[in-house]
């Protein structure tokens, strides 16, 4: 289908000898968030590094609307439209903040406003005032919105945000809510991983759980909110009820 | 006094050109996680070129351009061992290791082979051949050429890696290869370029070290050792590290094999088993050597 951002199905993938992700199947529609969600160590980051192409040992379909980038290089699924902001951020730390955003930049896509640095120091004004600044020597937050700024200079078709909540003071995670909300409403699909339950039931359109790898719920994001006992189960912890 | 100039000037101009060496070897080092044993043979080879290129005046006797030539055609060899080779090797370090030392002994061979056993003197260009005299003292003109010329290359590769997009793009390389390759930096295109120039570099420093050393087997030998000592101390991917240990490392060797023969080899190892000890990622480095 068309309409589908990005289309999974029986993604499967190993670190070594261990099977790490076990025939994980589920869709994004264009412009929707979908709520990638879990334990510690139930697999996310591996769904999400295994999308980018990051995992070596993967095996499985991945469709970005509907083209095939299940076998590319990294390097290559980004120039198709996949963008990144991995868990811990990993902003390029001995780099300035300017340089961090200009490395990532990629050709516009037809039909959508391009990002330019300018477009990124508007959404996050911080980080203009610190562009001369080695990135590493940020606070976490700013730290953040540069991993954010930086997947979105590749024009991404899809944004795969990882944890940007995960460390920062609660302020910070309004903040980061706020500028997810504003993307979405640009017409960003974005796939959440999140682990602060609140931030992804307040974002999401739809969700997907993930326990030991395997996927145990794929549907609307309304039916996690009414459906304690799949919350209790699967994601332990109420967070932020 | 004249000694210690001579002597000074010496160790200068063996830094300047352990710096064209050892730039690209701690570049290639830092970006690809390679030890590129190799390096010292593209010197070798460079020598050679050079060597042959102005004996059979085939550019004169313009030593610059016989180490454009030279370089030119290490960057390429470099460029072909890069695709051909050590491509298939990434992650595999001691397959890389085997590989670039086996490569090493192949051109090591060849170079026997096409230019024979014998030592084969670089005329020093003619107008740099006479001292500059100061002050009463005689200071040897082609040093300090030397030393003028590696500053240069200093600069100029700092501005290519600090001052433009595809120098930051190498050290978003170095700092994070697979958060580079996911933000859609084409880093195995930068493998290519960054080896290019670095065996490009060492063929060049190759021709220019030939008025001071000459072509001769086991310049490979001698020369490998050096760079691997300067880049442990230096740190591994730091250019500035590259550029201070070269000099110190220049220092030592010159000054250590005059005034005590017999310890040059303790001298030179000893700060390298320090920093090793004490500091492992070097003195401008990050990453443990
Ligand atoms: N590089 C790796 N090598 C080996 N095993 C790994 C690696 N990364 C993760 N794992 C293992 O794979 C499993 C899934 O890890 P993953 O990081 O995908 O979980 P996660 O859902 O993202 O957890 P968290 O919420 O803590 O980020 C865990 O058991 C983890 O220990
Ligand atoms: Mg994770």
């Amino acid at each position: 289908m068309a309409s589908d951002a990005l289309a999974i199905e029986g993604l499967n993938a190993w670190y070594g000898d261990s099977h790490v992700l076990q025939d994980v199947s589920f869709r994004l529609r264009d412009g929707e968030i979908l709520a990638l969600l879990g334990r510690n160590g139930a697999g996310k980051s591996t769904c999400v590094m295994s999308l980018m192409g990051l995992v070596a040992r993967r095996a499985g379909d991945v469709r970005l609307f509907g083209e095939s980038v299940a076998r590319l290089a990294p390097e290559t699924i980004s120039r198709r439209g996949i963008g990144l902001v991995p868990q811990g951020r990993r902003i390029f730390s001995t780099l300035t903040v300017r340089e961090n955003l200009l490395v990532a930049k990629l050709p516009p896509r037809a039909g959508r406003a391009a990002w330019n640095i300018e477009r990124i120091y508007d959404l996050f004004p911080r980080l203009r005032e610190r562009e001369r600044q080695l990135a590493g020597s940020m606070s976490g937050g700013e730290q953040q919105m540069l991993a954010i700024g930086r997947a979105l200079m590749g024009n991404p078709r899809v944004l795969l945000l990882d944890e940007p909540s995960e460390g920062l003071a609660p302020l910070i995670v309004a903040e980061v809510g706020r500028t997810i909300a504003r993307l979405k409403s640009e017409g960003q699909s974005i796939v959440l991983v999140e682990q602060n339950l609140r931030v992804a039931l307040d974002l999401a359109d739809s969700a997907v759980i993930l326990t030991t790898g395997r996927c145990v719920y794929a549907g609307s994001i309304e039916d996690v909110r009414d459906n304690e006992a799949l919350i209790a189960q699967n994601l332990g912890v109420f967070g932020g009820h | 006094m004249q000694f210690w100039i001579i002597q000074f000037l010496n160790s200068l101009a063996l830094g300047g050109l352990l710096f064209l060496l050892s730039s690209g070897f701690s570049l290639i080092f830092g970006l690809m996680r390679l030890a590129n044993l190799t390096h010292g043979a593209f010197f070798m080879v460079g020598a050679y070129i050079g060597a042959s290129l102005l004996r059979q005046r085939v550019v004169g006797m313009d030593l610059w351009l016989a180490a454009l030539l030279a370089g030119i055609a290490l960057a390429a060899l470099g460029g072909l061992l890069e695709r051909l080779v050590l491509r298939r090797l990434a992650g595999n370090s001691l397959g890389q290791v085997l590989v670039t030392l086996g490569v090493a002994f192949i051109l090591s061979d060849a170079c026997l082979l096409v230019w024979g056993g014998d030592p084969i003197p670089v005329p020093t260009p003619r107008a740099l051949a006479r001292p500059i005299f100061f002050a009463g003292l005689a200071f040897p003109t082609y040093r300090l050429v030397v030393i003028v010329v590696s500053v240069v290359v200093a600069v100029g590769l700092h501005a290519l890696l600090e001052r433009t997009r595809i120098g930051a793009m190498i050290r978003a390389g170095v700092d994070d290869m697979p958060i580079a390759r996911a933000v859609g930096i084409r880093v195995s295109r930068l493998f290519t370029a960054v080896f290019c120039l670095g065996a490009g570099l060492a063929g060049a420093a190759g021709v220019l070290g030939g008025p001071i050393f000459s072509a001769y087997p086991g310049l490979d030998a001698d020369m490998l050792p050096l760079a691997l000592i300067v880049v442990i101390l230096g740190g591994v991917g730091s250019l500035a590290g590259a550029f201070v240990g070269s000099f110190i490392i220049g220092a030592i060797y010159t000054f250590g094999s005059t005034l005590f023969p017999d310890l040059a080899y303790f001298i030179l190892f000893l700060p390298m088993i320090v920093v090793i000890a004490y500091r492992p990622e070097g003195l401008f480095g990050r990453i443990a050597a």
